[in-house]
């Protein structure tokens, strides 16, 4: 108020006459009721094309000469007495400050959600929204304002990162009764904008307008609902904004104890998110909403596996969104009992040569060491697990490779039962074998491995763990990982091995300690290790040019300058 | 009930309360079985008063000994009960039929009976089993069949050791005189081999022999008329073997020198072992007084240089030094215009084709390598005289200025650019060297902070320098004036001063400039040399990296600072290292900017393929890991691996530096899957559209890196050049050029090649045919089109043959992997376990443990079992037992009857009442 003051001060230097008319009217207004007529003029400056002074000016006489008045005000919906022939001539008036009421918010809210206003005067204006809704409903929380408030501020056509709804998150989203009833607006919106879309859907518009419009106010309704904190357990107090404690109007507020509040508070969390879930989001806002669901929203709601609709459709899409998906879904599955069923195809599916590249490849891989931790699994799931991960590795970057190696080797000490996949035994087998052959001549029946064990029968493009033949191959990716040129990986694949050798059994690898790897971490790692000695190349005669031909098969390497011009002048010619 | 209820706590109570509930139902569903009687010793309560420490707890609960007994008796009663009395129904009914034993039967109610036993069947199932196993396993150890029974498919197994065993059946006799036919004809054969061999290598003893004789050393060795009679000897031998050749009957040859040989030798022998002993010539010099024989001379040089200078007038004397320098210079790069021009060319004609870069390369081999043998002093001597020669040559000629100001304007213009780019590089390499020493080495650091302090020092007061700079004013009003290069000069401290050294110098000169600098202060001559040498190898390499920038490319200058470098690399390999380290992890940090902010091509530059290669070619290769090659390998595959091809000119780096990691990994065979797959997907650019999408559906990779199909022939390619890549790299990334079809079939002929050398290679992999059958097919593709060149058609064939034979090869031959079981050397060592706890096995074989569990669950099972039978006998007995006293009951009682009534009847008869009251007595 003190700042609001001075700026009044300042206004009234700029501006001479009707800014002070302005403010006189507004003082007329709060001295009696026969200037009560100034009441709509004020307000006709509410609107985003007056000056900001004089919109400030205005607001303040009317917030000041409202604020008193909104609890005995009837609702809007109430005034309806038209039958009576002689109304309470009192009634006939407060229904009308009611009207003029709904107007000035009306204006209000116009004025928050216009981009183009002053934004310390927006501030100034949220406040008072605020302020109103305080107190709208009869000293209660007036939900209607609010919920009006919030979807012109979604509707609207402002950016996402408009101060408007950094403020509100700010200031407001403290308390607990402004989130809850953000969340049950929110649930609403979400509701009608989804009817929007299946409407629009129906009738088949290609209105390229209306498209991005709902996908900014997805956006926007993301951006707050993240900034939503649900309620922890038991907090011993609860900031409420409305200091009358007025959460629920039907419930006798001293009785709501705060656990229950919690609980209410939860549910509404609950239905927002899963009504924002169900709008066809935008493939950013997707994204982040997945990042974001594990980490601070599956722990606060009520049901969380109501949440498996969304995570599985999400799951099946494939690709990043599945790798993201897949660690909300590993929550549900472990802490929450959902079972899945073609759980271990799908990510079976999920292994593909990208995900070395992908941002949350770290995530990934922990979560697909978990998920092969149960010693329960099928030996052919596992062995196609371990085939498919070392034909990745076989173009994998060196800290692809390392992953995959520590994978490897945790399925294989898990999984006694695909030891076969680096032993196999061939001699009592093929004794078998010849004895069949010399037994029986048709060869339709003998198996295709017996018959030829140097061919890998493992089927790398097929989906299905089942089909994949693995149980018929052997890890010769990893062999084969010994000669790579990155000596972490060739080392790693040398030691796993011995690993293997070594009957007894040697506790798992931390995939977690190679998940976050990159070519950065490998290099810096080289670049970090101590130089203790530096061996040189040896030359019977030290070579006196850089690049020989017999090197670079098909190169040539000639240094006169006027040749390359001849041959520049060639080539631009052709 | 009395013990529980004392204890006091609530809770005991609640839980007390629990367990009466509980036993209150099962006590009244044992009233339900056993009725109103209840058993007393069931509410007794057996409870552990104290802890017992390392005992485990079987249950929370109290047992009670009472109820479970008779709980068991209530089971046995429900089953085993039952069953007795069945089977002694059963026995009756076989009583009763027991006449039918002795009836000779017609089978079919034999075998009913047999199979419908009941419960006591009168032949026991375990019989059966006997004779089943009995003949397969006679000779087996008694604990085989027990092992059957736990792993069936080792059973199903065994009746193919029978077959191998029909395999071990004895031999036929026939077989057996082949057998031995076959080892004596075997060992004939090796016998004649062995012959030939020993025969050849006489012969090449021989020939070893004679070219022994005609070579010097053993000239130097022996007098000349003993040589006359070796030489001889030889010579007879070759006529010998020249006869020997001419005629065919070998054997008779070799007889014949057999015969002439020891005479001539023999007396040869004698007679050498009285000549005279060699005596030591002079002696090999050290490296360091050669070196310091070097530093010497050059000074020498030089003080007779400045001599001359002052020697004449005070402004002639420029002029004439002027005159002098051009004609070193030109003396250096124009040998053959100098002679034709020279008057006095006839005198010094023999000498002068013996240029002073032969000179150069001798003295620098004696610097480094110090081979002694090679370095006689004569030798050196004589080279110190053409030098002199030379220097009077410079005096007697004096008429090439023109020739050589035109070099010099020349020069001038080159080095502007230069000049421009070395500030900037300067800047860099001071950064590098503030990064450096966080890790690095004492000296290293050491090193260049001094560098840098000089850096400061001369920037400030170039003019005061004193004592080690007395050189440098010299250098700078030379280099100024004329184009004469000092014979002695001091390592430059920084790389300006380098730079304004080099200043107007042709590139020989530039290169000889080098040399001199490098023999002045040879590490050799003096210990604090090494830090001069440090510092002036960082100059060098920075100097190396500011030519590979420059736009007009020098590449001339560059290849000719390769050697230097090198050499230098050899004298302080430590410091070369950690300049390369720092250069490489900068290179990394900028390629990494490059890639963070899109749109801009992070394909490596001329600068970095430049330094990648003269590292590859200092550091070895092949080295498990090293300081510089692994992160430089690492780098490499990094660019391939990360950066996008978009354009021709990506591809021709990107093929670049495949065949550059294929140089880097030949050696080692090293497996580089980027090189591989960016192949791959290059060769996939050249496909058409069609078969690019057939492709993809084999190949994964699709998704990665889709290409254009920038390489795709659109016209017909005659010939095929091999690819200029300095002209390559100069190119703009929207040259024309790239996508001509004649680049395209270069680049394609490339890639071919490289990829042939990783096929080489990796030939060895046991995944050889997965990693090169998709790319075979992609080539088979390629070999399919029609506007393939023919040459490069061939080519193309020929790898993808080579892939499939080689694949299926190692496919036939290849075996699944086995794992060599490691013997473990027993120890006599304990191994102590923290936090050991008795009982646990801490048996490191897994197996064994699993095993041992397995066992102990067995006898526990077994024991169990036992006591269970042990039980049922008891309660069947006691069953018995009761019955039989049933029985006896019975009896005792029909018996005291039977008698009463026998008594009754006896009294009566003795009372003489028998028969005549019947009804009476009723």
């Amino acid at each position: 108020m003190a700042s609001a003051a001075s700026e009044k001060k300042k206004q009234k230097k700029r501006e001479k006459h009707s800014l002070s008319e302005l403010k006189t009217m507004g003082q007329q207004l709060l001295t009696s009721r026969a200037h009560v007529n100034n009441l709509p003029l004020l307000v006709t400056f509410i609107n985003p094309n007056s000056p900001p002074q004089y919109a400030l000016e205005s607001l303040l006489s009317l917030q000041s000469f409202f604020t008193p008045l909104i609890p005995k005000l009837p609702s809007s919906s109430s005034r309806l007495p038209d039958s009576d022939p002689n109304p309470d001539p009192e009634l006939i008036y407060l229904t009308w400050l009611r009207s003029k009421f709904d107007e000035l918010t009306h204006c209000l809210i116009d004025l928050v959600v216009s981009s183009q206003s002053d934004g310390a005067l927006r501030e100034v204006v949220l406040d008072s929204m605020m302020e109103f809704v305080k107190v709208g409903s009869a000293g209660m929380f007036n939900t209607a304002i609010y919920h009006k408030l919030l979807r012109a501020i979604v509707r609207s056509e402002l950016g996402v990162d408009d101060i408007v709804l950094d403020m509100l998150s700010e200031k407001y989203f403290n308390y607990v009764d402004v989130r809850f009833f953000t969340c049950s607006s929110f649930e609403k919106l979400a509701r009608t904008l989804e009817k929007e879309e299946n409407k629009e859907a129906s009738q088949d518009v290609n209105d390229l307008l209306s498209r991005p419009s709902i996908e900014l106010s997805i956006q926007k309704m993301f951006k707050l609902l993240a900034c939503i904190q649900p309620l922890e357990a038991v907090e011993e107090k609860l900031e409420m904004w409305n200091d009358s404690g007025t959460l629920l109007g039907k419930n006798n507020d001293k009785v709501l104890s705060s656990k229950n509040v919690a609980k209410k508070m939860k549910l509404k969390f609950t239905k927002a998110w899963i009504s924002f879930l169900s709008l066809p989001l935008p493939l950013d806002v997707y994204k982040e909403v997945l990042v974001t669901l594990h980490q601070s929203v599956i722990s606060h709601l009520s049901n969380p596996i109501m949440l498996c609709d969304f995570l599985t459709r999400s799951y099946d899409i494939g690709g990043v969104v599945s790798v993201m998906a897949l660690s909300s879904l590993f929550i549900l599955m472990t802490q929450h009992g959902l079972e899945y069923p073609n759980f271990y195809n799908k990510l079976y599916a999920l292994l593909e040569h990208s995900v070395f590249m992908a941002k949350h490849r770290s995530k990934f891989f922990q979560l697909l060491d978990s998920c092969l931790k149960s010693s329960l699994l099928p030996a052919y799931l596992a062995a196609a697990f371990c085939k498919k991960l070392s034909r990745l590795a076989l173009f994998a970057p060196p800290s692809g490779a390392l992953v995959i190696i520590a994978l490897v080797h945790n399925l294989l000490q898990r999984h006694p039962s695909i030891n076969f996949l680096v032993h196999r035994e061939m001699g009592l087998d093929t004794a078998i074998d010849t004895s069949e052959e010399k037994n029986s001549t048709n060869g339709a029946n003998k198996d295709l491995f017996e018959e030829k064990p140097g061919i890998d029968h493992f089927k790398n493009e097929e989906n299905d763990p089942k089909n994949t033949n693995a149980m018929r191959s052997s890890l010769w990716e990893i062999d084969t990982l010994r000669h790579h040129y990155s000596p972490p990986v060739s080392r790693f694949a040398l030691s796993v091995a011995n690993d293997l050798a070594v009957r007894s059994r040697t506790p798992e690898i931390a995939v977690s300690d190679f998940s976050s790897g990159s070519y950065a971490t490998i290099f810096g790692d080289e670049i970090r290790r101590r130089v203790k000695q530096v061996p040189l190349a040896f030359y019977k005669t030290t070579p006196t040019c850089l690049f020989s031909e017999l090197d670079f098969p098909g190169w040539t390497f000639k240094d006169d300058h006027q040749d390359t011009s001849a041959k520049r002048k060639r080539v631009d010619s052709v | 009930m009395a013990k529980s209820s004392s204890t006091g706590s609530a809770k005991k109570k609640k839980s007390k309360g629990k367990i009466n509930k509980k036993l209150s139902s099962l006590n009244s569903d044992s009233k339900k079985i056993k009725g109103p009687k209840e058993n007393p010793f069931e509410s007794i309560w057996s409870r552990r008063k104290f802890n017992i420490l390392g005992k485990k707890r079987k249950d929370d609960e109290r047992r009670r000994i009472g109820l479970s007994r008779s709980l068991a008796i209530q089971k046995r009663q429900k089953t085993l009960l039952k069953e007795y009395e069945q089977s002694t129904n059963a026995k009756r009914q076989l009583k009763l039929k027991k006449k039918s034993k002795f009836n000779l039967s017609d089978g079919e109610e034999d075998d009913f009976e047999i199979q419908g036993g009941g419960y006591f069947p009168e032949r026991d199932d375990f019989e059966d089993d006997e004779p089943f196993y009995g003949d397969y396993y006679d000779d087996e150890l008694p604990d085989g069949r027990n092992k059957r029974q736990f792993n069936p498919h080792e059973a199903e197994g065994d009746p193919d050791s029978r077959s191998a065993e029909e395999q071990n059946r004895p031999k036929t006799k026939k077989e057996v005189m082949e057998d031995i036919i076959f080892k004596s004809k075997f060992f004939k054969a090796q016998k004649a081999k062995e012959k030939e061999e020993s025969e050849q290598f006489t012969e090449q003893l021989d020939k070893d022999f004679a070219s022994l004789v005609q070579s010097e050393a053993l000239l130097s060795l022996t007098q000349p008329n003993k040589m006359s009679a070796l030489n001889s000897l030889v010579n007879n031998r070759n006529s010998n073997d020249a006869a020997k050749k001419e005629v065919a009957p070998r054997m008779h040859n070799k007889v014949s020198i057999q015969h002439e040989k020891p005479d001539h030798y023999d007396k040869l022998v004698s007679e050498m072992a009285l000549d005279m002993r060699a005596r030591p010539s002079d002696r090999t010099k050290a490296p360091e007084e050669l070196a310091q024989e070097e530093k010497e001379r050059l000074e020498q040089l030089e003080e007779e240089r400045r001599k001359r200078m002052a020697a004449g007038d005070g402004d002639d004397s420029s002029n004439e030094d002027a005159d002098n320098s051009e004609d070193d210079v030109g003396e250096v790069s124009k040998q053959i215009s100098h002679i034709s021009g020279d008057d006095l060319g006839d005198s010094f004609s023999d000498v002068i084709p013996k240029t002073k870069a032969v000179w150069i390369d001798d003295l620098l081999t004696k610097n480094s390598v110090t081979d002694p043998e090679a370095e006689d002093d004569p030798t050196s001597g004589e080279e110190e005289n053409d030098n002199e020669e030379d220097d009077d040559d410079d005096d007697a000629s004096e008429d090439e200025e023109g020739e050589g100001s035109e070099e010099s304007s020349d020069e001038d213009e080159k080095a502007q650019p230069l000049k421009d780019s070395e500030q900037s590089d300067e800047e860099q390499i001071d950064l590098e060297d503030e990064e450096d020493d966080d890790r690095d080495d004492a000296t290293g650091k050491k090193v260049i902070m001094e560098n840098q302090k000089k850096i400061l020092v001369t920037k400030g007061n170039q003019n005061n320098d004193s004592g080690a700079f007395r050189v440098k004013p010299i250098v700078k009003e030379d280099v100024h004036k004329r184009g004469e290069l000092p014979y002695t000069i001091e390592a430059p401290k920084c790389f300006e001063e380098f730079s304004a050294l080099l200043e107007n110098y042709s590139d020989d000169q530039v290169v000889e400039a080098i040399r001199r600098i490098r023999t002045y202060n040879a590490i050799a001559v003096a210990a604090e040399n090494r830090k001069k040498m440090q510092v002036f190898y960082g100059i060098l390499l920075q100097y190396f990296a500011v030519l590979s920038s420059t736009k007009p490319l020098n590449f001339k200058l560059i290849n000719m600072l390769v050697k230097p470098l090198m050499e230098m690399s050899t004298e302080t390999p430590y410091f070369a290292a950690i300049c390369a380290r720092q250069r490489l992890l900068r290179t990394r940090t900028l390629f990494c900017q490059d890639i963070s902010n899109t749109g801009k091509n992070c394909w490596p530059s001329l600068k970095t393929l430049f330094h990648m290669r003269l590292w590859s070619m200092i550091f070895p290769c092949s080295d498990f890991r090293h300081a510089v090659m692994t992160p430089a390998i690492l780098l490499m595959s990094e660019y391939l691996m990360r950066c996008p091809i978009t354009s021709g000119r990506d591809i021709a780096v990107g093929s670049f530096l495949c065949s550059m990691l294929l140089s880097v990994s030949r050696q080692s065979q090293k497996f580089c899957p980027e090189a591989i797959t960016v192949l791959q997907t290059i060769l996939r650019a050249a496909l058409t559209n069609r078969q690019r999408y057939e492709a993809s559906q084999l190949c994964h990779l699709m998704e990665l890196k889709a290409l254009k199909p920038l390489l795709h022939m659109q016209e017909r390619v005659e010939d095929i050049n091999s690819l200029d890549f300095l002209t390559l790299m100069d190119l703009p990334d929207d040259s024309p050029y790239f996508t001509s079809d004649n680049f395209r079939a270069s680049i394609l002929c490339a890639i071919i090649r490289c990829l042939k050398g990783f096929v080489d290679i990796n030939e060895g992999f046991k995944s050889f045919p997965e990693i090169f059958l998709p790319i075979a097919k992609i080539l088979d593709g390629l070999a399919e089109e029609d506007l393939m060149p023919d040459a490069l058609k061939v080519e193309i064939k020929d790898v993808s043959q080579v892939i499939e034979i080689k694949s299926e090869e190692f496919q036939s031959l290849q075996l699944p992997l086995r794992i060599r079981k490691q013997k473990v050397i027993k120890t006599a060592i304990p191994k102590f376990e923290d936090n050991f706890v008795k009982g646990r096995d801490y048996d490191p074989d897994r197996e064994r443990v699993e095993r041992k569990k397995l066992k102990k669950q067995l006898q526990q099972e077994a024991r169990g079992a036992v006591r269970e039978l042990r039980k049922d006998n008891h309660f069947l007995f006691e069953v018995k037992e009761r019955d039989k006293a049933r029985m006896q009951e019975e009896k005792t009682e029909m018996y005291g009857k039977y008698r009463a009534f026998l008594q009754e009847q006896e009294h009566a008869f003795k009372s003489g009442q028998l028969g005549k009251n019947k009804k009476r007595r009723r």
